[in-house]
């Protein structure tokens, strides 16, 4: 099909634009790249680089007010130049095309089997039994289990990973010479995200698709592409082979961003001098209550935490990790008081927390605060910034006159590094970055000892992320802050954490120091979690040999019997489907596993370095 | 500065330069000067029957400018005293019905659980008392009185209003900014007043101009089955409703108070519309 001769696609000096009121605004500037079949080509960048627009303009699927100018020849032919209808043709059949979120991607009122079919449709006359035969096929290509029944499925009653599955699936029913993946596993959990990967290097071994892959995360393109095209602000700032990219790069901008990528085999901080405990955490579980699905149904107990115990002291940094559903969000809402606890005990500097009420409540919050994930959502978008922060001073410090709260709020805004002139503004008048300062300095204003930081750099650029955490170690250092670090990205809590605490289901699975949970990881879970993670380095990423776990998480209304984990875990044995396991000390580890300790840690292969 | 203040004296600056909500505005305050003052400079009471010009087109020379209706009253007069009922009816009954729909619906969305179960159903038993029926009880009990249609209109009228606010107090609690507020240390009553009732005043503030014109229709509509204003009084729907049956005759009598509800409710709207922009900071910078 393709020529023998030159590239799939070879694109020209792309340029995007878009008219606005304001004017003209470039997304993409004089881009060229070209993709041979069976090739992965990476197209980097971080938020508002330009990187999607580029190949939605390949598409022919620009917003109404976009033009793109430029050649991009696939197959001999120009797409930008290509009429409509002809483009309309080409896509799903020569090329298609993978999105970030496979549930707004999916039409939630047809099934699966039938959005699969108006592709084959679309673009191949195939009988009725001869489409549902391809899609069965389809389906068992990308490893779904029970392909024939789920293609009556509806999207909502399949799990984030097997939906992303689906539309692959469907993006290859064509067998299209060209595959287009926008972000495709960013909004995937970490094994499930490994899992993805493998499976379409897999598929692009068996097919010789060439592939586009878009991404932020250096340590994906790492793994998967053979050339890196790096973006900023719509400009190529560097393009090169993966290798020399990671070993070389010649940009400054190329050569910032590897240096802000936080990494899984970096060394953590230094130990904080030990000290009294300020939050203790025994046993603490909750539960919520799920409605029942019929009118008769019976409401039944979705138990989010159980028995989960901690230690947290001045100047410390917890970690907290665990995939989508583990509880971790839900533990730190539980020990704020924000949701209520099913039981356990939670002591802040001696006294009960689950025994306040009302204005002893409201004290002990002065001293508990918590910045969100989403920066933006996390400030009411009808205040002024100097409201917003100076909001936690009006209910604790309600004696301070107006004057003087205007000057401690101007002062926690220069500490984060805002502008006191910035009170007047409102949230959206800030990018994420600056709205996640904002939200820092509303938690530290009241000089509270605990912070719980929500993935609180999740939603933030790698370069942003890499500012943020260095502010919040600067701020932890200055006012001996203890800190609750919750993230899904271990090499983000890596860098902040002195200790980490690892969650599976609702359970607290290995609580270890740092050094010692990066370097020996004792519970199959952790071992798993750390293989996923992807490492900006494409040396390390082939010659690892990562544990794929398989399938997902169960659902945390049905968990299994025993150890919660045994669903997934290589190593488990008849004992671990009955006795759920006790945390035990095992090295400087605290384990829930029955042979923590007697699995050797050959197949881990991460290694601290520096 | 207050957080309501700063919201409050922002969005004042915002609306101002919002041009058709200004002229709108404008237009709305002279109208209500008009309703109000206009009578005093007109030589003719609303009542009083002109027999030498029953049903005279608009005319400078015999002083009727709006024209006469078939009994002889000018109809200049009539629109005025008719914009006085209207405007307050429809002024008031949205105001009130504001007023108690905000603060029960925010009251049971945020709290939520047992409390909006029970405040709920209140409202979904009053959604199923006959409306009819409530106003006929109220005058026979009470005799008729125009103050009796601002109790029924507003008793009807807030469920609706409270119901909206309910559902988007529901959805702002969960919102990540309405935590923050409570890790923050602030009383129930401060985030509904703060932080839940600021983020809905856009859905409320068009909501309220549908209201209006839909309040005046009622009240109209309670007029024609004689429940509403009772002859010689009179309101721009009973107005309408009797220029509507002389439409071939006498246009006049349907023009002119028609044109005075349309512009009024034009006006509502647009300044309706400005009001929930200027109440949003996103749509408030770059106008």
């Amino acid at each position: 099909m393709s020529k023998s001769s030159g590239p799939l696609l070879s694109v020209r000096d792309l340029a995007v634009r878009f008219a606005t009121p304001g004017g003209e605004v470039f997304a993409v500037r004089k881009l060229s790249y070209a993709v041979a079949a069976g090739e992965t080509i990476g197209i980097v960048g971080e938020s508002g680089s330009g990187k999607s627009q580029s190949v939605l303009a390949l598409m022919g699927l620009l917003p109404e007010n976009g033009h793109a100018s430029g050649t991009a020849h696939f197959e001999g032919e120009d797409l930008i130049s290509m009429p409509r209808q002809e483009l309309a043709a080409l896509r799903g059949a020569g090329i298609s095309m993978v999105f970030q979120d496979p549930m707004t991607a999916l039409n939630p009122y047809l099934s699966i089997g039938r959005q699969m079919r108006l592709v084959l449709q679309r673009h191949l006359a195939l009988s009725a039994a001869e489409a549902h035969d391809r899609c069965v096929q389809a389906l068992a290509q990308v490893r779904i289990p029970e392909p024939v029944r789920r293609l009556k499925s509806f999207p909502h009653e399949l799990s984030g990973g097997q939906r992303q599955r689906v539309m692959l699936a469907t993006a290859l029913l064509c067998k299209p010479r060209l595959l287009i993946a926008d972000e495709p596993t960013t909004a995937l959990d970490v094994t499930v995200q490994a899992q993805m990967l493998a499976l379409m290097r897999e598929l692009q071994e068996e097919t010789g698709t060439a592939i586009i892959l878009i991404t932020h995360d250096l340590g994906v393109v790492a793994g998967q592409c053979d050339h890196v095209v790096v973006l900023e602000a719509g400009e190529v700032r560097e393009r090169s082979a993966v290798d020399e990219l990671f070993s070389r790069p010649q940009h400054a901008y190329t050569q910032r961003l590897l240096r802000a990528v936080p990494r899984i085999d970096a060394a953590g901080p230094p130990q904080p001098s030990a000290e009294e405990p300020l939050l203790t955490v025994d046993s603490l579980s909750v539960e919520y209550e799920v409605l029942p699905q019929t009118l008769f149904g019976r409401r039944r107990q979705l138990r989010a935490v159980t028995d989960v115990s901690l230690e947290l002291s001045a100047g410390e940094t917890l970690g907290v990790v665990g995939e989508s559903g583990c509880g971790k969000s839900t533990l730190a809402r539980a020990v704020l008081r924000l949701i209520e606890v099913a039981g356990g005990r939670v002591s802040f500097l001696g006294s009960d927390l689950l025994a306040l009420e009302g204005a002893s409540l409201r004290d002990a919050r002065r001293e508990l605060q918590v910045v969100f994930q989403d920066p933006l959502a996390a400030l009411n978008p009808r205040m002024s910034i100097g409201d917003i922060v100076g909001e936690p001073l009006r209910n604790f410090s309600p004696d301070l006159s107006a004057s003087q709260r205007e000057a401690r709020v101007a002062e926690m805004l220069t500490a984060v590094g805002l502008s006191p002139a910035d009170a007047r503004r409102y949230p959206h008048e800030f990018s994420g970055g600056q709205c996640q300062r904002v939200g820092i300095a509303r938690a530290l204003i009241s000089r509270p000892r605990v912070v719980v930081c929500d993935e609180a750099v999740s939603a933030l650029d790698v370069s942003i992320q890499a500012q943020i955490i260095e502010l919040l170690e600067k701020l932890q250092r200055e006012m001996q802050l203890a800190l609750v670090f919750i993230a899904h990205d271990l090499a983000v809590v890596r860098q902040i954490s002195h200790r980490v605490l690892v969650m599976y289901l609702g359970r607290a699975v290995e609580l270890a120091p740092g050094d010692q949970l990066y370097s020996r990881p004792q519970h199959p879970y952790t071992r798993a979690l750390l293989s996923a993670v992807p490492v900006p380095d494409p040396a390390s990423e082939r010659t690892r040999q990562s544990i794929t776990l398989s399938g997902e998480v169960p659902s945390p209304l049905k968990p299994p019997a025993g150890c919660a984990f045994h669903t997934r875990c290589a190593h488990a044995q008849p004992r671990c489907q009955q006795e759920v396991p006790e945390l035990r000390r095992v090295e400087s580890a605290d384990v829930a596993c029955h042979f923590a300790g007697t699995i050797d840690a050959e197949n881990t292969s991460i290694s601290v370095a520096g | 500065m207050t957080p309501m203040g700063g919201l409050w004296s922002d969005a004042g600056r915002a609306l101002r330069r919002n041009r058709a909500a200004t002229i709108s505005a404008a237009i709305l305050l002279s109208l209500i000067l008009l309703v109000i003052f206009g009578p005093l400079f007109s030589p003719w009471s609303y009542d009083y029957t002109d027999w030498g010009e029953i049903a005279s087109p608009p005319a400078l020379s015999n002083g009727h400018v709006f024209g006469t209706d078939q009994l002889g009253r000018d109809l200049f007069v009539r629109t005025l005293y008719g914009g006085r009922i209207s405007l307050m009816v429809g002024l008031a009954a949205t105001a009130v019905s504001l007023l108690i729909g905000i603060a029960y619906g925010a009251t049971a969305g945020y709290f939520g659980g047992r409390l909006d179960h029970v405040m709920m159903r209140i409202v979904d038993i009053l959604y199923a008392l006959p409306f009819m029926f409530l106003v006929i009880l109220l005058m026979v009990l009470f005799g008729r009185n125009i103050f009796l249609i601002f109790v029924a209109i507003g008793a009807i009228n807030w469920l609706d209003m409270a119901r909206i606010v309910r559902g988007q107090a529901m959805s702002l609690r969960e919102r990540e900014f309405v935590v923050a507020a409570r890790t923050s240390g602030t009383r129930a009553g401060g985030i509904i007043g703060r932080h839940v009732v600021p983020n809905l005043l856009g859905v409320v503030a068009v909501y309220a101009t549908l209201t209006v014109p839909q309040v005046i229709l009622v009240e109209s509509f309670l007029s024609f089955l004689g429940l509403g204003v009772a002859e010689p009084m009179t309101s721009w729907g009973a107005l309408v409703n009797e220029g509507a049956q002389n439409m071939e005759s006498a246009p006049w009598m349907l023009l002119f108070p028609a044109s005075f509800l349309a512009i009024t409710l034009f006006c509502l709207n647009f300044l309706g519309d400005g009001l929930r922009d200027a109440l949003d900071p996103r749509d408030r910078s770059g106008r």
